[in-house]
């Protein structure tokens, strides 16, 4: 199956399994952080390889971002984005502390993010996995802080390197009941040799 | 100091200008900005490609086999020589060092290996390169002198 050639239907089938993914996710999050975590239902993501880095607008360009491989029966990434800020403030909740706007997160604050996406990116593919009846392993996250259209373009090149279209599901949850809502954006990035065994088990193949 | 002109080139996208104007990019990870300058005229062109080869049936200026035929094109047709064309490549790098075993084979080094190699064939001097590592770059691109400006989150800014 070619990105291109996907149904309406089909469309709908993949954001049905992000769907359930993601409401795990939340609850998942929302325990960890003993806050209310919502999700808002995913968006499906077809562009030109070039438009990539305008998939997120933001006006600061900053994030932290931890990508998640995952192996088994279908393959593919897990990116999660936050803004700089966002990131920080997070931090600030999960060790109970105070790191101001202009100070850097540092390595213990860059852990617990790691703790985070790891939390987020498991529950979210154990959900989907038990969905689909397919085995999705993830790996431990790998996690940087930089320009946001750098690592967005590079984490879909780096691993498939022949699309010309690239393709996300992309989830968006909110930590709420805080001084100020966080966001943190979740893209499923299935390779495309994976999409057929994806569609297969849904029964949309 | 004066306000300068500012052209964006986007991913994929090629520019070429001169009027002491500034042509910028952002958000090169494992992409690469290739720079073209003739000093003699001050017009320069920049290329932000994606991948170093074509397949065939690509979007030419992603890629830099096919791009840098368009930017050579559009620099003569602004009056350069490609006999005076120096050039300068920066980015390059690998955004997730942890998951790439095979450092010489990313994205990243094989666009900067390529860009070399077709620079070479041309007989086009590369001046300056600031390539590779782990950080994305911004750049700005001075047609004035020639100068390339990078800047990046982990190591701020630097002039080649």
């Amino acid at each position: 199956m070619k990105i291109q050639d996907l149904k309406e239907l089909q469309l709908d089938g993949i954001k049905e399994a992000a769907n359930i993914g993601g409401g795990h996710a939340a609850t998942a999050l929302s325990q960890m952080l003993d806050k209310e975590v919502d999700v808002k239902v995913p968006e499906v993501e077809i562009f030109p390889i070039e438009k990539t880095p305008e998939l997120l607008k933001m006006e600061n360009n900053i994030v932290v971002a931890a990508l998640t491989r995952f192996f088994g029966d279908a393959t593919g990434r897990n990116l999660m984005i936050m803004k700089d800020l966002d990131a920080k403030d997070l931090v600030n909740i999960l060790l109970d502390r105070e790191i101001r706007e202009d100070t850097e997160i540092d390595e213990m604050g860059f852990s617990s993010l790691k703790e985070v996406a790891n939390i987020l990116c498991s529950s979210y593919l154990s959900a989907i996995s038990e969905f689909l009846g397919l085995l999705l392993l993830p790996s431990v996250p790998a996690i940087v802080r930089d320009d946001s259209r750098a690592i967005i373009l590079s984490t879909y090149l780096e691993f498939s390197r022949k699309e010309k279209l690239a393709f996300c599901v992309k989830s968006i949850f909110h930590f709420k009941n805080l001084e100020r809502e966080l966001q943190a954006y979740l893209l499923l990035i299935p390779d495309t040799e994976s999409l057929d065994n994806i569609l297969k088990a849904m029964g949309l193949l | 100091m004066k306000r300068r002109f500012k052209i964006l080139v986007k991913t994929g996208q090629f520019k070429v200008t001169g009027d002491s104007k500034v042509l910028i990019t952002h958000g090169l990870g494992s992409c690469v900005a290739l720079t073209l300058y003739d000093e003699k005229v001050k017009i320069g062109g920049m290329l932000h490609y994606i991948l170093p080869e074509n397949p065939g049936d690509g979007k030419k200026a992603n890629y830099v086999d096919t791009g840098i035929e368009l930017l050579i094109q559009e620099m003569i047709r602004f009056g350069t020589k490609k006999e005076r064309m120096v050039a300068k490549l920066i980015g390059g790098a690998i955004m997730f060092e942890e998951f790439i075993k095979d450092k010489e084979n990313s994205i990243g080094m094989r666009n900067i290996k390529k860009g070399r190699k077709i620079l070479g064939d041309l007989g086009i001097p590369i001046l300056s390169e600031d390539v590779g590592g782990g950080y994305g770059r911004s750049v700005e691109f001075d047609l004035s002198n020639g100068k390339v400006c990078i800047n990046s989150y982990k190591l701020g800014i630097k002039i080649i």
